[in-house]
């Protein structure tokens, strides 16, 4: 009952207190005036508001973001760069800087076999590089050993994917060249066999020399031409001498400019029968002057087309090696002046590009990265702004 | 204007009509201040409009107005409070000086004044907003135990007030 009372006076007491005030006439249209004017300058009121804020949050002390970002950003790239490195496969190829994939290997046995394109740029599908080395799988048949691996590279290499005998192919004309290191124990009687190989493969050697290196070791190279089906046999020979240190063949295809001489050599004698039938119908001194004139210059080229291509059907009937037999320690790559700045020189380069290589990567995997993490940041900033309103 | 704002737009309209002059006066009650109370009547109705546009208040809009209004002049009181303490340190405050009145209802008044703050505000919720006691729960952010208690403790010293024990003395 007493409280009964006592609320009915609160109540009283306090309708009488509020209503001693009058309630402003115009507060209604002030408030929706203001809050009018509020949604008109709320874009303007966030970015004051946002400023603000990121003026309270900015560091007392310490050093500018721009710092801060700068190392993070530093710091990816160097983990990445050497992630890279220390995870690249050792036998990974290193593109090169003429576009050739260049097998590396730490296996004391090098073999390489390529064949190119002529100068005048034969069908690209010919012209391809093929390097064959031990172990190269998409060249040899499974379950070969290593010789026949070799011949395998070797016998694959020789034949074009576009000439290999087929439907309609017409059969390359190609000059081949071959380089082969071999490592004997005496240079004495290995040289005598080495250049008994062009005789016995009825070709010849046109050039040969030797040199006495280091502790009287020797070494010599020797240029032989064998006829081109005899290539391979020529090389197994020179190869049974000792041990293959180095083997690299290569395939010039020379059709289309074999081709192109026969076609000029036809159009000009045709040319030049014609220069001859004027000739023997023109009485005139000077007219036969200048007709002889012309007829010499075409009978020149004719000579001159003519012989280049026997030059090119003798590199094609004969193909040439350039062997190196040498003795143990007396290998030509073996000076000692030229292997640490080199490879010092080749493992900076590769650091090099491979940092280079890692930041590109790096900084396009940032693009995306950056957009999402930032409508994460944007997403977080909003539910936080609403969680922190003045509680309504 | 987009369609969110026009929507809020129109209910602030509507409660603008509907509870401004309830929540300025609860205003006036808590400040004891007509500019004071002014501000908060404005400032309620315009963070319950930003709010609008934002997201659907729900039904119970009317104790939502007034869970701002309290809070809104609430951080008023708390602001002068640290005003008032800044400047008692320089200048002593003035004591409280009811106004001379021999009328039981302004004496009631002036008592209910003298209660403390957290207490005059459960009164004014709970006697002149009419909000249920589990809504002063969630407009003063305490347990509905805690709202019970203070509304009993303020009847207890505004039953045992000797201004009122007196006056009820000479009129009763």
């Amino acid at each position: 009952m007493v409280n009964d009372s006592i609320e009915s006076e609160i109540r009283q007491a306090l309708d009488a207190k509020a209503h001693e005030v009058e309630v402003p006439a115009d507060l209604a249209a002030r408030t929706l005036q203001a809050a009018a004017e509020r949604s008109r300058s709320s874009l303007r009121e966030r970015l004051r508001v946002l400023r603000d804020s990121q003026r309270m949050r900015a560091p007392a002390t310490g050093y500018p973001r721009w710092m801060y970002s700068g190392a993070a950003l530093g710091t990816a790239i160097l983990l990445f760069a050497v992630g890279t490195l220390v995870t690249r496969d050792p036998s990974t190829p290193i593109a090169t800087s003429s576009g050739e994939i260049e097998a590396q290997s730490d296996a004391p046995i090098q073999e390489e076999t390529a064949l190119s394109d002529d100068a005048s740029g034969r069908s690209s599908q010919s012209g391809k590089d093929v390097d064959a080395e031990p172990g190269d799988s998409s060249l040899v048949a499974p379950g070969g050993d290593l010789p026949n691996q070799r011949q395998s590279a070797e016998e694959v290499a020789q034949v074009p994917p576009a000439t290999r005998p087929g439907p309609g192919n017409i059969p390359p004309k190609v000059v081949r060249t071959a380089e082969i290191e071999v490592e004997v124990r005496s240079f004495d009687s290995a040289w005598n066999g080495a250049n008994s190989i062009a005789g016995k493969h009825d070709g010849f050697v046109t050039n040969s020399s030797t040199e006495q290196v280091r502790d009287e070791r020797g070494r010599g190279t020797l240029t032989m031409r064998v006829p081109a089906p005899k290539l391979q046999g020529a090389l197994r020979d020179l190869r049974e001498l000792g041990t293959l240190a180095h083997q690299r063949t290569r395939g010039e295809d020379v059709s289309s400019t074999l081709v192109d001489l026969a076609a000029r050599i036809k159009s000009l004698e045709a040319e030049e029968l014609q220069v001859i039938e004027l000739l023997n119908r023109t009485t005139r001194i000077s007219e036969v002057l200048e007709i002889r004139n012309r007829l010499d210059n075409v009978r020149q080229e004719i000579e001159s087309l003519k012989a280049q291509e026997k030059v090119y059907k003798d590199q094609v009937d004969y193909a040439t090696i350039n062997a190196t037999i040498f003795e143990q320690g007396a290998a030509p790559d073996d000076d000692p002046n030229d292997g640490i700045l080199a490879d010092a020189w080749d493992t900076a380069l590769e650091i090099g590009l491979t940092i280079v290589a890692g930041t590109v990567v790096v900084l396009g995997g940032l693009i995306p990265l950056a957009a999402l993490g930032l409508a994460i940041w944007f997403a977080v900033r909003a539910i936080r702004r609403r969680r922190n309103a003045p509680a309504e | 204007m987009d369609e969110a704002t026009e929507r809020a737009m129109t209910m602030l309209e509507r409660w603008v009509r509907a509870y401004q002059p309830v929540v300025f006066r609860a205003a006036y009650l808590i400040l004891r201040d007509t500019q004071a109370a002014e501000d908060v009547a404005q400032e309620t109705f315009i963070r319950a409009y930003n709010a609008a546009r934002r997201a659907d208040p729900g039904d119970e809009v009317r104790a939502w107005l007034y869970r701002i209004a309290v809070n809104t002049a609430l951080n008023e009181v708390r602001r002068r409070k640290r005003e008032r303490a800044a400047i008692g340190r320089v200048r002593p405050e003035d004591g409280f000086d009811p106004m001379e009145s021999s009328d039981r209802t302004s004496i009631v008044s002036e008592a209910i004044d003298k209660l403390p703050d957290r207490l005059r505000v459960a009164v004014i919720c709970r006697y002149f907003l009419d909000l249920s006691e589990s809504e002063m729960a969630q407009v003063l952010k305490v347990r509905p135990g805690t709202v019970k208690s203070r509304l009993h403790e303020a009847r207890r010293l505004l039953a045992g007030d000797d201004a009122l024990v007196g006056v009820a003395g000479t009129t009763g």
